[in-house]
């Protein structure tokens, strides 16, 4: 299951690395940037009985900024009840995964401060390491590769990435569930709509 | 019991309110506290990126470690503080080293004030406490399938295997959450083989500045067992020398038999449900029930309060407990306690509204003084519902397993009263296992 994961990781971070390199990526004029909306996407992937099935889930309140002149990255989620939320065939479970797994009450908010180390305008690829902070842990060095795109609307830019969170870094319980295996690592797929702060 | 109940009251109270002051972290300090340890890992780590950190510009490295130490708010602060630096078409650039962020490291962190429209985590997971509903709503394209059993009298504790050898009080029941907001029920019971149809709506959360949780609930009952109820006073026709009609034609006169109309109940509760701390929760449900046919000298309409609460044991595990409080409950048997009369040469039993009505009228003056004033017990009624038991839940199911007094399971029953006396032994096992099932559309990993 572990290799089904990392499979499907790297196909996503392929994916994500082929769009950047097909279209060139912006040059980003502004030095400073804000969230505009974002979306995060998680996948759990929970095997019962041989066969897989995903728990699927959307956080819909984002915030951040960039400041391209400091080259730091930060990346805020709340992780209340509505905006984090399981959705699909689990969806039943989600005041339980706030409760008993995230703890949400206590950790209101997961977060990510970062550094850019590269961003090349001609490909759009991005590279940021940082520490991310889920469920009151830590961990640093925390790299995550994006790309950006020019928004839809023009006015702004698009970023996309893929990344995966084992639970055990940041001390989250993994669901013991009898009959059934729920993976310990997490993916996680972030769309930012960054415009420019002024 | 009453005792035991206020102490059970008293003592979490007193639980909760010791932990609310438990409470309160100082948000400020951890921050600090946070912040230098994050500066102390920047400081460490950064030989690691000192290569890629070679295109930064000069002040982007001087500054980052105070910029990153500092909690969100100062940093806001900071950057508003800022002057504005004229915008450069390469991110690569190189600008002349600044010393803006400087003066906040000084600043005092302020916590972020409290949000007053935070919502607070559910006071009860399921969509059921033991009898009455919580006022948590079942989400969108969410069914809940429930699986509720109350079992025979446990007196004979072992004999009857605590009373699952007498059979059980069945129902099933599905609920489906329509929006996020409103569910939609329906169920059948055994006992007088009712149906119910169900509805909830969850009107607004408990937040930081809002104390409880309010649903309104509401239920419709269908006995369609058969019921028949004597009316008094009794009327012995002439006989038509046909015993086939006479019977017919006694039952006709002493009997009625009820309709749909007669055997259909309903009820409206409001549902109020507020959580203290993390591990109490209080439910207060008032509620009201109308029943188109009642036993006689009992009034159609009542009023009763559903008061429920739920202790946090473990991440799984909960006590729960249950009891519904009314002005009048209903009293056993048919009509008023039967009076045995076997003494007086009768052995009709006459029912205590035909006593104190004088309805028999017998033919000495000693024997409807026995009748009327001897034999007019005082009339039996069924118990205050007392339930409490344990809660497990698992991320799809529920289950309560509980003792209680009680085994009606109809919402429009449950005012009726408890079968089973506590003052007697008498007791019962009940369990309800909920089990949800998701039909909500996943979202699309490829477009979401």
């Amino acid at each position: 299951m572990k290799t089904q994961n990392k499979f499907f990781g790297i196909v996503s971070l392929l994916g994500f690395l082929a769009y950047g390199s097909l279209s060139a990526g912006p040059t980003i004029a502004e030095s400073k940037l804000k969230v505009e909306s974002g979306k995060m996407l998680f996948t759990l992937v929970k095997t019962m009985a041989g066969t897989d099935s995903k728990m699927v889930g959307l956080a819909k309140q984002v915030s951040g900024n960039v400041d391209m002149k400091a080259k730091t990255f930060d990346f805020t989620m709340d992780i209340t009840l509505d905006s984090f939320a399981l959705d699909g065939q689990y969806k039943f479970a989600n005041d339980r995964m706030h409760e008993t797994y995230l703890e949400s009450a206590k950790f209101a908010t997961a977060n990510y401060k970062g550094t850019i180390l590269s961003y090349d305008p001609a490909t759009g690829k991005a590279k940021v390491s940082g520490k991310m902070t889920i469920h009151g842990t830590t961990k640093d060095n925390v790299e995550i590769e994006g790309v950006v795109t020019p928004s839809e609307s023009g006015s702004g830019y698009l970023l996309t990435a893929g990344f995966k969170v084992n639970l055990n870094d940041y001390k989250i319980a993994v669901p013991d569930i009898k009959l059934a295996k729920v993976s310990e690592i997490v993916e996680l797929k972030i769309k930012l709509e960054l415009k420019s702060a002024k | 019991m009453k005792k035991l109940f206020l102490l059970l009251i008293i003592t979490s109270l007193t639980f909760v309110s010791a932990q609310d002051t438990n409470k309160k972290p100082v948000p400020a300090k951890k921050t600090v506290k946070e912040a230098k340890s994050s500066k102390n890992a920047k400081e460490t780590s950064s030989p690691d990126s000192k290569s890629a950190e070679d295109a930064l510009p000069a002040d982007a490295k001087s500054t980052e470690g105070t910029k990153d130490a500092l909690p969100v708010d100062a940093k806001a602060a900071t950057e508003e503080t800022k002057t504005p630096t004229p915008e450069t078409k390469d991110a690569k650039t190189t600008v002349e080293p600044t010393k803006e962020a400087e003066p906040a490291e000084t600043a005092t962190p302020v916590s972020p004030p409290e949000d007053k429209n935070k919502v607070v985590p559910p006071a009860f997971k399921g969509p059921n406490l033991i009898h009455m509903p919580t006022a948590q709503p079942l989400q969108k394209d969410i069914l809940n399938f429930s699986f509720n059993h109350r079992f025979g009298d446990a007196k004979s504790t072992s004999y009857d295997f605590f009373g699952l050898d007498k059979g059980a009080n069945t129902q099933l029941s599905l609920d489906y959450g329509l929006t996020d907001k409103l569910s939609l029920g329906f169920s059948r019971v055994n006992a007088f083989k009712t149906y119910e149809a169900r509805t909830k709506y969850f009107i607004m959360p408990q937040t930081n500045s809002f104390p409880v949780s309010i649903a309104v609930f509401g239920s419709v009952g269908l006995e369609t067992e058969k019921q028949i109820a004597n009316i008094g006073p009794y009327i012995l026709p002439p006989s038509s020398g046909y015993p086939v009609v006479d019977e017919a034609l006694k039952k006709k006169l002493n009997s009625y038999e009820l309709s749909y109309q007669d055997r259909t109940s309903y009820l409206a509760s409001v549902i109020f449900s507020r959580r203290f701390g993390e591990r109490f929760s209080l439910q207060a449900t008032p509620m009201f029930v109308h029943r188109n046919f009642v036993k006689p000298g009992l009034s159609n309409d009542r009023a009763g309060l559903s008061v429920g609460g739920k202790v946090q044991i473990n991440k799984s595990i909960s006590f729960l407990f249950e009891t519904i409080v009314s002005n009048k409950r209903d009293y056993i048997g048919e009509n008023y306690a039967s009076v045995d009369l076997a003494g007086y040469g009768s052995s009709t039993n006459l029912t205590a509204t035909q006593i104190n009505t004088s309805y028999y009228r017998g033919n000495d003056l000693a024997y409807v003084y026995a009748r009327n004033v001897l034999f007019d017990k005082p009339v039996k009624y069924y118990s205050i519902p007392l339930s409490f038991g344990l809660s497990y839940e698992s991320g799809g199911h529920i289950y309560n397993v509980f003792v209680t007094n009680s085994s009606a399971m109809a919402h429009t029953q449950l005012l009726r009263g408890g079968e089973y006396d506590y003052r007697n032994r008498e007791w019962t096992i009940g369990f309800n296992i909920n089990r949800f099932f998701s039909f909500a559309k996943e979202v699309s990993e490829d477009n979401f």
